[in-house]
């Protein structure tokens, strides 16, 4: 795998840029993708993100300095991309962004790219209930696996806060599991 | 018990200490996630990740059309959803009444209403550039819909002596 700091060179220099965008974007489609799909939850959304983001770290690439991973600086586009998409996308629907998503939770068995069983849907929904910086840190370290250090890099917050939220989200979860 | 020397002859395996916090770390998050599913049951298309990189890179490299910032139609913007609200509302309502109407006689949530349908998107800041900070109260945010009388009944009734309040002090009570 081509070195980061190689690969930003390249993504910098109009010459070499095509090629290195084309390395960039086979690195880490599927990771921001499945990032992203977390987030908004279905595919074509998750799509419309995924190019968006890819498209906006390949026009502020110049921008990027190098004092995180370019991978953090990708999710952290990433994110607020896929944040901002439910903001614009539930305002147009005249909801609130935590309405439009548990409702996106609440039809996933409609949904022909899900096809998860009774308890995964039931997880979706109680993820879909979390508070946003929770259901962010609870995504990134259950599903996705990163380090806490990694998930601080992103979201620009302490290890110890991401660790109370992650076990404040695990216990909620649990406790929405468990209703009924 | 003098008789016994005080050493520990317990020991632990070495580094034991370096990474226990790590280890209880890594417990605590195991029990948290017990029982939880690992599979999520997304799917995408089939041959997604094929096809999505020319997608982006045709996007991406296409050269950008040259944007012309909203800022400096803003103000065109504005006067042409103010016209467009007139206009409507002279046509429409003038044929049931006989009165002639103003900006003024639009209700605030048709002129709210107006905007959030046509997605303007202005920020607190675009806001703040139209609307003269000079001319605003805080009454015309807050409708508190309490009067003095009724402050001072409140008062009255929750204070003992109304004299500690030192209304003499203050000008409106002299």
């Amino acid at each position: 795998m081509i070195a980061e700091e190689t690969l930003v060179r390249e993504l910098k220099q109009q010459e070499t840029q095509a090629k290195a965008f084309e390395v960039l974007i086979n690195t880490y489609k599927e990771r921001l993708y499945w990032h992203i799909r977390r987030i908004v939850l279905d595919h074509d959304d998750a799509d419309d993100v995924l190019q968006n983001t890819f498209i906006k770290v390949f026009r502020n690439i110049d921008k990027f300095k190098g004092n995180s991973k370019l991978y953090s600086w990708m999710y952290r586009i990433g994110t607020n991309e896929a944040l901002t998409f439910l903001k614009v996308k539930s305002r147009k629907l005249g909801v609130s962004s935590d309405e439009l998503i548990e409702k996106k939770a609440d039809n996933l068995q409609a949904d022909v790219y899900f096809e998860g069983d009774a308890i995964q849907i039931k997880l979706q929904q109680a993820i879909a209930r979390l508070p946003e910086k929770q259901k962010l840190v609870f995504n990134m370290k259950y599903f996705e696996e990163l380090k806490y250090e990694e998930i601080s890099d992103i979201l620009d917050t302490s290890v110890g806060a991401l660790k109370a939220s992650y076990h404040l989200a695990a216990k909620k979860i649990e406790a929405y599991l468990t209703s009924d | 018990m003098k008789e016994i020397p005080k050493k520990n002859n317990f020991k632990t395996p070495p580094g034991y200490f370096e990474n226990l916090s790590d280890r209880i770390l890594q417990k605590l998050d195991e029990e948290d996630s017990q029982g939880l599913p690992k599979k999520e049951g997304f799917t995408v298309p089939k041959g997604y990740f094929e096809k999505v990189d020319k997608n982006i890179l045709d996007k991406a490299l296409k050269p950008e059309t040259p944007v012309i910032r909203l800022k400096r139609i803003r103000p065109f913007l504005y006067a042409a959803a103010a016209v467009a609200v007139l206009f409507v509302l002279v046509i429409g309502l003038n044929r049931n009444s006989g009165e002639r109407l103003t900006f003024d006689d639009l209700a605030q949530a048709e002129i709210t209403s107006y905007i959030e349908s046509r997605d303007l998107e202005l920020s607190s800041y675009e806001i703040a550039e139209v609307i003269p900070v000079g001319q605003l109260e805080i009454n015309d945010f807050v409708d508190t819909g309490v009067d003095e009388g009724q402050i001072l009944d409140y008062l009255e009734d929750s204070i003992d002596d109304l004299d500690e309040l030192n209304f003499d002090t203050h000008e409106e009570f002299q």
